[in-house]
């Protein structure tokens, strides 16, 4: 190839992969890099606003009996603070930072699902928009972030705020598990050749974790939302005790996700933390198998600590130890991360800009909040300072030390990559040392005004107890920490434009995205690159890699068909499966978004007509949305096994045996020659992208399905009797004509890819298994209203339904495409794997509601 | 202060330094200052977190310390790798389990010895959270009272905690720590006062409007002053003092009073509202709001929102005579 043909080459593909311009761009794009900065600066925004909200907490509690503001608006304000805080900035921003740099990092062009996260943006966006809107309503949420019934029930928050909170949180949660699906499919199979486990950089790694511990955690949080919701738009008294529900039931569903939450917050920060110091003391991350492992062992253990939020509700001393005694071992695996930091920097060679010294802040605030958090953990202590501000002290050391002062490292340290431009030293260290000192001075205190006896959410204290000075010093360091805060944005926004350029790899770092163009183009890389390094950028020299550029020995370095090619890999070895064309620019995602929202909004103003319509318009948009990418992709090409012809000869390339170069690592080049080696017998086999996505998504179903069976079941514990009266049992006939139905359908459906004709067939069945089981729920006389055991058992009842009815459509439209486009297995691929998933849920749950009131 | 507190717990090696930034006195109601064995007990372990946990950030901070100054220069590779294993090792695993070993054995002995110790029982009181109020009954000893509990000293009690409504959670920092009143469920808080007082004590769990404003008194008695105040909160209200406090008791009822609140020995029998039959004696109005003297009263009985906005008090319209004999009535109350 010559240059001339290279030079046109990248053109090609600059064209190939760039979104439209203008506002139609803004609404189609799909880019993983346009999606992720807009997940960042709508996250920015978000933070601005929390943290206006927390200046005027901070305004109302300077002195005693502050009259700032009333107790309404303090109460709506510390609430949506907290909201805004976790919810729309914390999760969002890591999100965003994720999806714009691993696909960067792991060597592909662009998130394996394009579209739909698009859609994770808009749902975030209109969910963040909805919360807020409640402001200009004046029904402004204030039953605190983590919303204890029965405060919020109807009784006693008879307004819309509660509504405008369960049901913003919930779209932005769903917004969240669509980016973890997204992020779990590309880590998992779109690493670049040669990218083996132990060779993914540690923020990716992070990303990987935290999409993971997303799928599990938040789909409780939904699930006890819904409930809520029900509760309060139809009386069903999940939560309430006169009816046979408990209020504890709440508390246990928003733990088991509220604990995680803190996690996954944090996990993806130290993953930012590793990168930035990896890069800034110009070594790799020391003992990277313990630090990998230490982010695996939080995550699970995570999942095993949630009752030590609830350590004063009345629970039994052993438990209580029990989950003490699990908290505390959280902090070997922290403590390893820790010292596998400080151990990289002492033996780094450590250059002090911005980045690191947040780094360094991040250590020092990060460790004083993890040794609170032992404290916290001690059971006895805990009857202390639960509640108070000790913990609300806590609880910023850890977010604010543990997530911001990270995520603010990686902005600065990203931002060249991201615009091409250097922000100011000077500026960013003044910053930084504004929001440490500022934050010390600002929480530090409450610690000990938490022991005084000064309770967390409380809008005044009277004078006399010895609380002012505490207080006003808390609220000069938190206008301190805010002016750093800014400082710190503005020295962003200024460089944006006025910024001295930054070239492609300003800090000479070790990761991939670093040898991308800074802002990266289009395709991120002009070639795939092939990796033989956990540092690939370090090692280029000594371990075999061409030395100017690394594209130049990767693979898909040519267009074709314009076609948005990706390489899909395997999963342990990364060794390269097939080529997936992805999606390009579309609206789909914007107007399906639309759709939901307005129907949500319906929901929320009790207009039930439009709540209707916008989820049938939104059902409609998802089949356009489906039936899309396959006419516009198949029909393109002539090609039906997708193999490009230039790709051979790109990896073709490799094989000089001039490039190598000799050395005791033969790593990448072995890996190179298995790349080739796959190339050139490339057919495509494994699943593909879409299957992924169904196969993680069905993860979060599968646990949204657990938490209301956890529901069930602790409902059923605190009830003398189950079901609590005679009238209501059911008769067995219909659900088990119900169940033989869809379990023949289920059956029809084993064999692997499954004769069309079956498949129809297996619709019917399903279809009258799912009539029968409506006919039997309307036929049971149950009411929302009657008690918890009803309630809970429709509950189930419309999932398992719901489960079906989408395994119907989703069947419909996949035999449909299968008939447009005979050749392309996906359509089947997606429609079987959802099928068998969706069905086997439906069993578990009518087993649930028809065999656990026999038997236990 | 006897002695012993002060052997006990050193306030000084407890307290953070902004300790003497805030300008402490005796009156601060801090867990720093327990005055009964439970928040003793608690406290030792409190003392013992502060001082592990200050000694662990001191050596992070030293170790993080060296490794800004260190010098890449002058080891190997291999030296490099056995000494950055040893840190991680020796920072990451054996620090924290050497911490974490004897803390585990320090709290499940605390945590023994705080179930231990609450055998037996000197005294029942049941306490049921409302918006934004405590209800207060002596079950045994047939008083009802409102946002004051009494006790007598070095007694275990026993209280039986539950709600009305919402969630509210008890806070005694100088006595005990907090446990939730849940409704549907009654949970149990023990301990026991040393000392002689008033402590105290706070909603700690968010309970709507007036949360900031949901406080309690707990009033510690020798064991003669306690038996004198049982006696005279179980009489019924003493019958108006004179022909204004007649008055002044008809002007309760009405304005309808007694619909949400109860004067034992009348036929005012609201359970609403805090019970009233002996509303002189306490010390504090709207539940640790305002001080109990004449000029609160009256502008609690005409403007209860203006003190405590979102309290479930309605105003009473009152002209300033009828208002004059309605606070002799209730002055009467003691």
């Amino acid at each position: 190839m010559t240059d001339r043909d290279t030079d046109a080459a990248f053109a090609e593909l600059e064209r190939t992969w760039a979104s439209r311009p203008g506002l139609i761009g803004f609404l189609t794009a799909v880019n993983h890099k346009q999606i992720g900065l807009r997940f960042i600066w709508t996250a920015v925004v978000f933070l601005l606003i929390g943290g206006v909200e927390a200046l005027l907490i901070r305004l109302q509690l300077a002195t005693s009996d502050g009259t700032v503001l009333g107790p309404e608006a303090y109460n709506q304000l510390f609430t949506m603070h907290g909201t805004t805080m976790m919810f729309l900035f914390g999760i969002p921003i890591l999100e965003g930072l994720a999806m714009y740099f691993v696909p960067l990092q792991i060597g592909t062009r662009d998130l394996p699902l394009p579209r739909l996260n698009a859609f994770g943006y808009w749902v975030y966006l209109f969910g963040g928009i909805l919360l807020h809107w409640s402001f200009l309503t004046g029904d402004v949420p204030d039953g605190g972030w983590f919303a204890y019934p029965p405060l919020t029930s109807t009784e006693f928050s008879p307004g819309a705020g509660i509504d405008f909170w369960l049901l913003g949180v919930t779209f932005v949660e769903i917004s969240g598990i669509i980016g973890a699906v997204e992020i779990v499919v590309l880590i998992m199979r779109f690493r670049a050749p040669g990218m083996t486990l132990s060779r993914i950089p540690l923020f990716s790694w992070s990303a990987l974790i935290m999409s993971g511990m997303m799928l599990f955690a938040f789909p409780f949080v939904v699930a006890a939302s819904v409930l809520l919701e029900v509760e309060r738009k139809f009386g069903a008294p999940f939560y309430d005790p006169s009816l046979g529900g408990d209020p504890l039931l709440w508390q246990h569903l928003f733990w088991i996700f509220g604990h995680p939450e803190v996690y996954i917050l944090l996990l993806p920060a130290t993953g930012i933390v590793s990168a930035v110091v990896a890069a800034h003391v110009r070594r790799p991350v020391v003992a990277y198998p313990l630090v990998v492992a230490s982010l695996v062992a939080i995550a699970i253990a995570s999942f095993g600590l949630w009752v030590h939020h609830m350590f004063t509700v009345g629970l039994p001393v052993l438990v209580l130890s029990l989950f003490a005694v699990a908290s505390y071992f959280i902090a070997v695996p922290s403590g390893i991360q820790v010292f596998a930091w400080i151990a990289t920097i002492w033996e780094g060679r450590p250059r002090w800009g911005t980045p690191l010294w947040f780094v360094i802040g991040f250590l020092v605030i990060f460790v004083l909040g993890g040794i609170t958090g032992v404290m916290v953990a001690t059971a006895p202590f805990d009857h202390q300072a639960h509640d108070t501000f000790f913990v609300v002290a806590h609880f910023h050391y850890v977010l604010i030390g543990g997530v911001v002062f990270p995520v603010f490292a990686g902005l600065h340290h990203w931002f060249p990559k991201m615009t091409g431009r250097l922000p100011s030293e000077s500026i960013g260290k003044t910053a930084f040392w504004l929001m440490f000192v500022g934050f010390n001075v600002a929480f530090f205190p409450q610690h000990w005004l938490g022991l005084q006896g000064m309770v967390r959410r409380t809008y005044t204290y009277p004078a006399g107890l010895g609380w002012e000075a505490a207080n006003m010093a808390s609220t000069v360091g938190s206008f301190v920490l805010a002016a750093g805060v800014l400082l710190f944005l503005a020295n962003l926004a200024h460089a944006w434009r006025r910024g001295r350029e930054s070239g492609p790899d300003p800090w000479g770092a070790d990761t991939l995205e670093w040898a991308a163009q800074s802002p990266p183009n289009n395709h991120n890389f002009d070639s795939l690159p092939v990796v033989g390094s956990l540092s690939p950028l370090w090692d280029r020299g000594a371990h075999g890699y061409d030395d100017e550029t690394l594209e130049s020995i990767g693979v898909l370095g040519r267009p074709w068909l314009g076609r948005r090619e990706v390489l899909r890999t395997t999963v342990v070895a990364a060794d390269p499966e097939a080529i997936v064309v992805l999606p390009g620019p579309t609206y789909w995602p914007f107007v399906t978004a639309a759709a939901l929202t307005s129907s949500l909004v319906g929901v929320l103003v009790d207009a039930w007509a439009l709540a209707g319509l916008g989820a049938v318009v939104a059902v409609a948009f998802l089949i356009g949305w489906a039936t899309e990418d396959r006419v516009r992709l198949t029909r393109q090409s002539s090609d039906p096994s997708g193999t490009s012809p230039d790709f051979l000869a790109a990896v073709g390339t490799d094989e000089d045996p001039g490039h190598e170069v000799s050395g005791s690592d033969q790593a990448p080049a072995l890996a190179r020659r298995r790349a080739a080696e796959h190339f050139k017998a490339l057919t495509p086999r494994g699943h593909s992208a879409s299957w992924w996505g169904v196969m993680v998504g069905l993860t979060a179903l599968a646990t949204i399905v657990a938490a209301l069976v956890y529901a069930y079941f602790y409902l059923r514990l605190g009830a003398d009797s189950w079901p609590p009266s005679r009238s209501s049992e059911r008769p067995l006939g219909i659900p088990l004509a119900a169940l033989a139905l869809v379990v023949v359908a289920g059956v029809l459906s084993m064999p692997r890819a499954g004769s069309g004709l079956a498949r129809w067939l297996a619709m019917g069945l399903a279809a009258g298994g799912l009539t029968l089981q409506v006919v039997a729920v309307v036929g049971s006389g149950y009411r929302i209203d009657a008690n918890a055991y009803e309630a809970i058992v429709i509950v189930l009842e419309v999932m398992a339904a719901s489960l079906l009815a989408v395994a119907l459509l989703v069947r419909a439209t996949m035999l449909v495409e299968a008939m447009r486009s005979p050749t392309d297995p996906e359509p089947v691929e997606v429609d079987i794997a959802y099928w068998r998933g969706a069905l086997v849920l439906w069993a578990v749950l009518w087993a649930v509601v028809h065999v656990a009131p026999r038997v236990v | 202060m006897t002695s012993r507190h002060v052997r006990r717990v050193p306030r000084w090696v407890i307290a953070p330094p902004v300790l003497a930034l805030a300008g402490c006195g005796d009156q601060e109601p801090g867990a720093l200052l327990p005055r009964g064995s439970v928040a003793q007990e608690i406290g030792g372990l409190t003392l013992l977190l502060v001082v592990l946990g200050a000694a662990v950030f001191v050596l992070v901070l030293v170790a993080l310390g060296m490794a800004v100054r260190s010098s890449p220069l002058g080891s190997g590779e291999a030296v490099a790798t056995a000494r950055s294993r040893r840190l991680v090792l020796g920072g990451g695993v054996v620090l924290p389990v050497m911490v974490l070993v004897p803390l585990t054995v320090a709290m499940l002995v605390s945590g023994n010895r705080l179930t231990h110790r609450q055998g037996d029982v000197g005294l029942t009181i049941e306490v049921v959270g409302h918006q934004f109020w405590w209800e207060v009954r002596y079950p045994d000893l047939g008083v009802v009272t409102a946002n004051e509990i009494h006790l007598p000293v070095d007694t275990p009690v026993r209280l039986l905690l539950t709600s009305a409504d919402v969630i509210h959670s008890v806070w005694v920092p100088q006595l005990a720590g907090k446990v939730d009143m849940i409704p549907g469920k009654t949970n149990e808080l023990r301990f026991d006062a040393d000392t002689p007082g008033v402590f105290r004590g706070f909603c700690a769990e968010f309970c709507g409007l007036q949360h900031g404003r949901m406080h309690f008194l707990v009033i510690a008695q020798t064991a003669d002053d306690f038996e004198a105040w049982i006696t005279e909160q179980a009489e019924p209200a003493a019958p108006p003092a004179d022909e204004t406090a007649a008055r002044g008791m008809e002007i309760f009822s009405e304005h309808g009073c007694a619909a949400c609140h109860a004067v034992r020995g009348t036929d005012a029998v609201g359970v609403a509202g805090p019970d009233l039959t002996h509303l002189a004696s306490r010390r504090t109005l709207g539940a640790g709001t305002v001080a109990n003297r004449r000029g609160n009263l009256a502008g609690w009985v005409v403007d209860p929102q203006g003190i405590k906005p979102g309290n479930l008090m309605p105003p009473t319209p009152l002209d300033a005579a009828e208002l004059d004999l309605l606070l002799r009535y209730l002055e009467g109350l003691r």
